[in-house]
Order: structure tokens, then sequence, then C-alpha cells
């Protein structure tokens, strides 16, 4: 076991090491860090909005630049949350606590550099979780059949739904609408048209990359255009930072050192859980490392803070590829991304993934860690840069990306009706922001709807139409009782707060 | 009140399933297990729980921390602009043909949303319509409609 993965992480970097991945995997990392830093686009907004991009590449080319996005976005969000006191990410909200305080003290250059550098810590240990424990999972996820999978599909989203937004109502709500937008085209069992009117775009359903271009997208840019450009980063460009300022001292790496390793292990298993991701994971870590922290001066400057809010985040995305890879199920909306990627290159992650496509796997690890080394040195570049370019893009952030977005729906299907959906789920994901709906569990409803639909019907068929199928096999009935209790216990916890 | 007409929206959907549904007669169970409309029921039927379940909750006072956070007046404006030049982008496209079309895309948003000078705007549009022909059109191949100048 142990020489295999030895093996597989070698054979891996031998193809990862290839110019063309490597360029691809730069070209994301740094995307992402620069998406990253710009307020209101977070990973789930940057890889669906590149997600059309990447159509024409190699299926691991692709996978590649949207995986060093994803990181890069967790890179890139620090930057602004420590230099404006405004996330770029949601997930970087926790860097703020601490990140700006030691901005405005002086001593941005040590907040920049603990956030880089415990970023790549973090990182690295969740890629070689994934490495170690994703192929564990896969391995034990064959014995599972389709009722499992219902069920543990349905777990993941009763979680995803109780966990986000402030109301698990509203998210069940969401997740549900979501899946009732997969029940739009031609029944992959029966053949009858449903929801369709007669119109023959919607007969293959709505596909779902125009749902997240519109949702996530061009709903984030219509947030910020109802909010106004903001131009007050004119004193940020005045503040000199160089590359040298953001390097640690003895003093510094004491503190963060402990805060990032026990960060990491939280960030990558918190990651792992449907629905957690990289915001609850820096929440999680935060509040565990106030308990162990040495620095008087923790929530109002303190290293240790921006240490372990950054390496949870970044952790959290090899956690989230765990359950995406080895069992296709999308813990968080960017992975939701991702696996869209794969399937339309006609590849279906999943437990069977590492043993049919095992080298595409291992490339990704490789690559994934080579792209954390990426990211750090890009962002050590990056950082005194754009101090001083920030106001410059953000005039221009609104119109490239709305380019983007129409572009890369129509590139879809080379048709102007992907443009008219995304338009009305960017409609539609504005209105729900505004009226405090979660969007995540909206997202996953859509991805896994039809997933959820059709193990369902297969189980049934399996079992002669019997429901005990679900009951009788001790692992899918213990997911459902999960995802019965993910699903009761919030309502009734609010009910009695 | 923002929760209510969330609530109503959502009740509406779920109606308006079932309501198709039964007009077009997806079935229900087959032999095989269940059919075409069984799960878009189900669905529907707990969308409209839940919409109950949150008019419910607002009316107890539950949700008294949720701000109904919609923009004022110039906000709206440049959402609706936004969505407009859009609109009205995806219309023009196979008239006008992609360059054209994001080049006037670009300009009304840089110049009325961002409120940048004609100058401005019309040298960001320009430089916009060239970097996406050749991302797009050239690197990526995706055939876009030529319009009236060609490309």
């Amino acid at each position: 076991m142990k020489m295999d993965l030895i093996t597989n992480l070698l054979g891996g970097f031998a193809q990862a090491l290839s110019p063309e991945i490597i360029l691809f995997m730069f070209a994301g990392t740094a995307l992402g860090c620069v998406i990253g830093f710009l307020p209101g686009m977070g990973a789930s907004t940057g890889t669906s909005i590149l997600l059309p991009l990447t159509f024409g590449l190699h299926p691991i080319c692709s996978l590649c630049m949207l995986v060093g996005v994803y990181f890069g976005t967790q890179y890139g969000g620090s930057i602004s949350a420590i230099m404006l006191n405004v996330p770029g990410t949601s997930s970087a909200a926790i860097t703020c606590i601490d990140g700006y305080p030691m901005f405005v003290q002086g001593r941005g250059g040590k907040a920049f550099g603990a956030g880089q550098f415990c970023s790549c810590i973090g990182s690295v240990i969740s890629t070689l979780g994934l490495a170690i424990f994703g192929m564990a999972l896969a391995r034990y996820a064959l014995r599972f059949s389709t009722p499992e999978y219902f069920s543990m599909t349905l777990m993941g989203l009763a979680l995803t739904a109780s966990l986000t937004g402030n109301s698990p109502s509203k998210g069940f709500l969401m997740m549900l609408f979501g899946m009732a937008t997969t029940c739009i085209g031609v029944d992959s069992v029966t053949g009858v048209n449903r929801f369709t009117f007669g119109n023959i775009y919607l007969s293959d359903g709505i596909n779902t990359v125009p749902i997240l271009l519109g949702m996530m997208g061009f709903a984030e840019l219509l947030n910020t255009a109802s909010k106004g450009i903001q131009d007050s980063f004119a004193s940020v460009a005045n503040t000199k930072i160089r590359t040298k300022d953001l390097l640690l001292d003895k003093q510094d790496w004491k503190l963060c050192l402990p805060a990032s390793l026990r960060s990491s292990v939280i960030g990558f298993i918190t990651g792992a859980l449907p629905g957690a991701g990289a915001t609850i994971a820096g929440v999680l870590s935060y509040g565990v490392q106030k308990k162990f922290t040495k620095s008087p001066d923790f929530g109002n400057g303190a290293v240790d803070g921006v240490a372990a809010a950054e390496a949870a985040n970044n952790a959290s995305t090899g956690g989230a590829m765990v359950p995406m890879l080895a069992l296709g199920i999308p813990g968080s909306p960017t992975t939701a991304v991702l696996l869209t990627a794969l399937t339309m290159f006609g590849l279906r992650p999943g437990p069977m993934f590492y043993t049919t496509n095992g080298d595409m796997v291992w490339t990704l690890i490789a690559a994934m860690l080579i792209g954390n080394i990426f990211a750090l040195i890009f962002d050590l570049g990056f950082i005194p840069i754009c101090m001083r370019i920030m106001g410059k893009i953000q005039s221009y952030l609104i119109p490239s990306v709305a380019c983007l977005c129409f572009l890369g729906a129509y590139s879809l299907y080379t048709r102007t009706a992907e443009i008219w959906i995304m338009l009305v789920f960017a409609v539609f994901g504005y209105l729900v922001r505004k009226f405090n709906m979660p969007v995540l569990p909206f997202i996953l409803g859509a991805v896994l709807g039809d997933m959820v639909e059709g193990q369902f019907r297969q189980s049934l068929v399996l079992s002669g139409g019997s429901y005990s199928i679900f009951f009788t096999r001790p692992w899918s009935c213990a997911m459902l009782v999960v995802a019965i209790i993910a699903m009761v216990l919030p309502m009734i916890r609010r009910k009695k707060a | 009140m923002g929760n209510y007409l969330t609530a109503g929206f959502f009740m509406a959907a779920g109606i308006f399933m079932i309501a198709v549904i039964l007009i077009k007669n997806y079935t229900f169970m087959t032999k095989y297990g269940p059919g075409a409309g069984f799960v878009p029921f189900v669905i529907a039927v707990c969308i409209i729980i839940l919409s109950i379940v949150i008019c419910v909750n607002t009316a107890h006072g539950s949700y008294d921390n949720d701000k109904d956070k919609l923009p004022d007046r110039a906000g709206a404006k440049r959402v609706l602009y936004l969505l407009l030049f859009c609109a009205l982008a995806a219309l023009a496209l196979h008239w006008l043909g992609m360059a054209a079309t994001i080049f006037l895309l670009y300009l009304f948003i840089v110049r009325f949303i961002c409120e940048k000078s004609w100058i401005s705007s019309l040298k960001a549009a320009l430089v916009a319509a060239v970097v996406f022909y050749l991302l797009f059109a050239i690197g990526f191949s995706v055939k876009f409609p030529k319009g009236i100048f060609g490309f």
C-alpha cells in the first residue's frame, strides 16, 4: 500500500512535469491568485467563468488549470482581506480579524507572509491527505451499489443544506429548487418530455454551465454593480511592500508552524465533509487556535491568527477533492464546477475513477503539489505589484467578467439560448442573495439532482419496487439516518433556540 | 416581507410543477418502479411544505435577523443597465458578429456602469474586443456568427 502510493505519486510527477501541464497549472494558479484577490470573485466564481475557456483543452490540462484556479483563489483571497479588510473570498473573512489590524499597525508584510507560507503548508498537507485517503476511500466505496450512492448523495445534499445559510428550511428549499431544474428535459428512463413545453432547446435539459455562470459569476457581478465601484484604494497604493518584507523570522515561525499544522488537519477533514467547506474550516481552526495561542494580541493583529485561518481554508481544498474524486460527490460549489468539467469530458468520478483513470488522478495530485509552490512564488512577487495596480483593475472588472460570462455561455453549444438561461439564473441568483437565501444548496441540487433521481429509480428497479432496499443494506441505512438527522436536528435546535 | 415574497415565489413554483404533472399526465408509477412524474411531484410537494414553514417561521419572528438588502435607486439602475446591455448584446450577436457585439457591450458597461469618459471607454472596449476575439474565436476556435462586418 505504502509502495503503491509512492509509485503512483512518482508516476504522477513524471506526467505532471510535462511542459504543457506545468504551463496550464501555472496559468490557473496565477489567474486564481488574481481572481481570489478581487473582492467578490471566489473560487467558485473563478472556476465557473474559466470553465468554458478549458473546453478545447486536454482533460488533464483543463482539470489542472481549474484546480490551480481553485487553490490560487484561496491564496489570493487573503491579500485583499489583509490589505483592504475586504475578503476576496468568503473563506478569507477570518483572515481579516488579525490580518487587517497587522496591516494597519505597519506589519502588513508579516501578515502577507504568514498568509502565503501557511497557505502553502495547508495545501501541501491536504494534497498529501488526498493522495493517502482518497484511494483508500475509493477502494472501500467500490463495495457500494446504487442504494448506497443514493443514500450518500442524499446525505451530502442534506448536510450541505443544513449547514449553509442561517436557516435549514431555506437551505432545503433552495436544494429542492435546484433539483427541480434537473427535472426539465427528456426523462432518461421513460423518454417522456418533462417541463419542456414543446421547446426544443429544453429537451436536453438545462446544462449546469450556464446555471453556474449565472448563479455565481454574473449574479456576483450584479451584486457588485448594485453596490457601486469602490474607488477607495488610493491609500493602499501609497503603501510600499517589498518581497523581502514578506519573509517570516524565527519568532514568527514559532507561532505560525504549530498553528498551521493543526489548522491543516482541521481544514482537510472539514473540507472533506460535504457542505462544510473553506469558510467553516477557517472558523473552526481559528476557534481552536484561540485555545492554543501564546499571542497576547490574538484577535487584534496576531500572526498565528492569520496562519490558522489561511492554513485551514487552503487545506479544505484538498479535503473537498476527496469525495469529489473518490465518490463523485462535490462537497462545495467549486468541486461541483470541477465535477461538471470532468463530466463534460465524458469522465465520471467515483470509486472506479482511481482504477480507470488512475494516471489522471495521480498526475492531478502531483500537479497540485507543484502548483502550490507556483502559487507561493507567484504571490510573493504579486503582492507588491498588486498594491499599485488594484485601483486600475477595479474599474474594468465588471465589463471584463460580464463579457467572459456572455461568451462562455455562448461557447457551450454556440447558440444564444445558453446566454438567456445564464441571464435568467443571474437575476435569480442576485435576488435570492438579496433575500438571504443560500446559493450553495441550489447549485449542489442542480448538479446532483438527476444523479439522485437516477440512483433512486435504479435502486427501486433492482428491488422490484420495494423501498426496503434502502434500509436493509447497512451503509445505505446508516447514511439515510445521518441524512434524516441532518434534516431534522437543525430545525429542532432552531425551534428550541 | 422579503421572506414572504421568497416563500410565495417558491410556493407558486411548486404549485405550477404539480399542475403541469397533472395536466400532462406524467406517470407516477410503472411496473419497473417510479415513473416520470414521481420525483418532480415529491420535490414540488416538499417545496410547497418548506415555503409554508418559512412563512410560519417569519410570522413567529424566527428570521428577525434577516435584513432585506435591496439596492438603492442608483444601484438598481446599474443592475438593470447591466442586464439590459447583455440582453441587447444577445439579440444583436447574430446581426453584428462577435467582435462588434463585445466592443459595444464593453463600451456601454464601462461608460454607463463604471462611469468612465467616452475616450477611456472606447479605448478599453477596443482592447477588450481584440483580446476576447483572439482568446475565444482564434485561441479556442469557437464558431461565432460573422455578422454584417464579417468577423
